[in-house]
């Protein structure tokens, strides 16, 4: 007994004199940077914009993921086996990992999630990432109610299993998608919509939510449970800063460890500071020809314009490390070729427009649709210079907001618009899609039956070599034959990493995974 | 047993990732250094699930298998700790009939793939007792 208590007493000396002394002298690391915004919703079935996904992909996992490279490598499921006809896909879900508060992860946590995603109520913009699974499309347009029916089945606590419709050659990239991510069933049913709030929203992920200020900050903080490993990286911070030169002085002043989203003033002034780095990007911006308006509708119009731009010089405008495009595939994955496209040919471009029939004895002006940003105006202006010296055509550039931008372009008001496409996955099929006839995203008012008949052949083709002879077919059909859109330029993301951070890279698809930086 | 007929027969693609404490715990197992830059010639051994799959499909009862010979070629090294896809096919059968019955000689054929081309393949040799 007098033992006991003189144990007990050198424990409670122990605990007081050394957990403050612990507690004080080593602070959180904490990782902090910008958001240009609030998120739209921080529920993963429905986030869709650049904002969300750079918080999902730190709360959260998918079966597999696409980190560095652009090859899909196993996340929450430790193997998967796609069968020899090459419809189905078995995964076998990691044993051991647990959710932010301790639960397992289960191969019912992904069908609840994917049900959530298919059901119309839930209004995920992404839901038809799903389509190409058995009975999925049916059930979110309510041909099917039980979701037995669909091709989504849990073997066992551990094992989930997809069935496709026919085999997709880039399926296997879908289930890294954000909206995929598992999602716990007994917490959304408790709390309905109010699920992803901080407290009540758990993860998977290397971090979980710790609160959220509106219009001010959001905090992560590592998630205790996290299978994997990570950085040494306690908490981040994310400040909402939506304006670029106030963000710039809080990276200069140390209170940003790291800023992407570089306005062109500040790149021209930042372009050979040792703390500015480069990452790949699979970005293409491009202007479009909207096929049906005067003058553009006819061909030659169109060759011409896409002649007499010198692409080689827009580096020089932009200054973002830009290099003129080809295909409008970038590089890097297959279906690029750096000699398709048309080529700079002023001479040419001018003969195209005389033989087109057009009356160039008075003048011609043709409206150019953009959004109002600084960088997409620098350019148009360069754009129109090149036009009005090679071929005395006069663009008249129309900028709105981008919300009123987004519209025009859906209503195809404008002959030409200048935007860019960037990777959803690395694949040639997410790129060529955009201009197939059903496609939202073609605003160039072309249809070709045979190219979206190709479209449809290429996804389906298991070989790589052929696949990519398709893509390269259809791209001399757009880009030389049709002349609906001219690339334009591929950049590289470009991003102020201050020296005390380790191990700082955005993906080729503009994903930032913190669980790989370390702060000193 | 038609035996023949199943040849051609593919598992379709399986993937994973070639854990560093898995490839540690072989190397140890084995009595040689462990390499972080690469793995051991023969670690692909440890690939048989594809071999296993197509021989239940096939209808072979695993008690009455012997394994045989084994053959690696490698196209390039394979890290430790990369994401690989491998597919097995059932490649080859002859048969032998001796003393004690018929014995069929099975060959599996596996190709190895990491960051999207050809690693290495494996061929492996699998003796099937009183079946054929």
């Amino acid at each position: 007994m007098r033992f006991h208590s003189r144990f007990l007493r050198w424990i409670v000396f122990g605990v007081f004199f050394c957990l403050p002394l612990s507690s004080s002298a080593v602070s959180p690391k904490t990782f902090t940077f910008r958001l240009l915004g609030d998120p739209e919703t921080l529920d993963w079935n429905r986030a869709h914009t650049p904002i969300e996904t750079f918080l999902m992909m730190n709360l959260m996992e998918g079966l597999v993921a696409v980190e560095s490279s652009t090859q899909p490598i196993p996340a929450l499921a430790e193997s998967w086996k796609q069968s020899a006809d090459q419809r189905t896909y078995t995964f076998k879900i990691r044993k051991g990992v647990r959710w932010s508060d301790g639960v397992f992860l289960q191969a019912d946590d992904f069908a609840f999630s994917w049900q959530r995603l298919l059901t119309p109520s839930t209004a995920a913009a992404y839901a038809y990432l799903l389509f190409d699974i058995e009975g999925a499309e049916d059930f979110y347009k309510g041909k099917i109610k039980d979701f037995s029916k669909v091709g989504i089945k849990v073997l066992d606590p551990y094992t989930l299993q997809v069935r496709l419709n026919k085999p997709i050659a880039h399926w296997i990239y879908i289930p890294s998608f954000w909206v995929t991510f598992p999602m716990r069933k007994d917490i959304v049913s408790k709390a309905g919509e109010a699920w992803a709030k901080p407290g009540r929203m758990q993860t998977v992920g290397p971090f979980t939510l710790e609160s959220y200020d509106f219009d001010s900050k959001i905090v992560l903080k590592a998630n205790p449970h996290y299978y994997a490993k990570r950085g040494n990286i306690e908490k981040v911070v994310a400040l909402i800063v939506k304006d670029d030169s106030t963000a710039l002085s809080l990276y200069e002043s140390g209170k940003f460890d790291v800023l992407t989203d570089l306005s062109i003033v500040d790149l021209n002034r930042l372009h050979s500071r040792s703390d500015l780095k480069t990452f790949p990007y699979l970005k293409t911006a491009y202007m479009g020809f909207v096929t049906d308006k005067y003058p553009i509708s006819n061909v030659k119009v169109r060759r011409a314009i896409s002649m007499a731009i010198d692409k080689s010089k827009i580096e020089g405008v932009l200054h973002g490390k830009q290099s003129a495009a080809t295909t409008f595939v970038p590089p890097k994955i297959s279906g690029h070729s750096p000699r398709l496209g048309l080529k700079y040919d002023p001479v040419q471009a001018k003969a195209e427009l005389r033989s087109s029939g057009v009356d160039t004895t008075r003048p011609i002006t043709i409206d150019l649709l953009i959004p109002n940003w600084d960088k997409t105006m620098t350019l148009a202006q360069f754009i129109q210079a090149e036009i009005k010296k090679n071929l005395n055509v006069t663009l008249n550039i129309i900028s709105f907001d981008n919300k009123t931008f987004r519209a025009q372009l859906d209503l195809k008001s404008f002959p030409i618009f200048i935007t860019s496409w960037s990777a959803d996955y690395p694949d040639p099929d997410n790129f060529l899609s955009v201009f197939t006839s059903a496609s939202g995203n073609n605003r160039t008012a072309w249809k070709s039956e045979k190219f979206d008949a190709q479209v449809v052949q290429a996804r389906q083709g298991s070989s790589t070599s052929v696949r990519t002879k398709t893509y390269l077919e259809m791209q001399k059909q757009i880009l030389e034959n049709d002349v609906i859109i001219l690339p334009l330029y591929y950049e590289p993301n470009l991003a102020l990493v201050q020296k005390r951070v380790r191990g700082f890279e955005i993906n080729p698809m503009n994903y930032i995974f913190l669980k790989k930086v370390n702060v000193e | 047993m038609n035996l023949e007929s199943f040849v051609g027969k593919k598992t379709g693609t399986y993937s994973e990732t070639l854990k560093p404490e898995d490839v540690k715990a072989f190397c140890e197992a084995v009595g040689i250094p462990f390499n972080q830059e690469k793995i051991p010639p023969t670690y692909l051994t440890t690939l048989r699930t594809g071999e296993f799959d197509l021989l239940k499909e096939i209808g072979v009862p695993l008690p009455q298998i012997l394994h045989g010979e084994q053959e690696y070629t490698y196209e390039k090294e394979i890290r430790p700790g990369s994401a690989i896809q491998f597919e097995t096919e059932f490649t080859q059968v002859t048969k032998k009939e001796g003393k004690n019955g018929v014995m069929s000689f099975l060959i599996f054929t596996s190709k190895i793939s990491s960051n999207g081309s050809l690693s290495a393949t494996s061929k492996t040799t699998v003796v099937a007792r009183g079946v054929g």
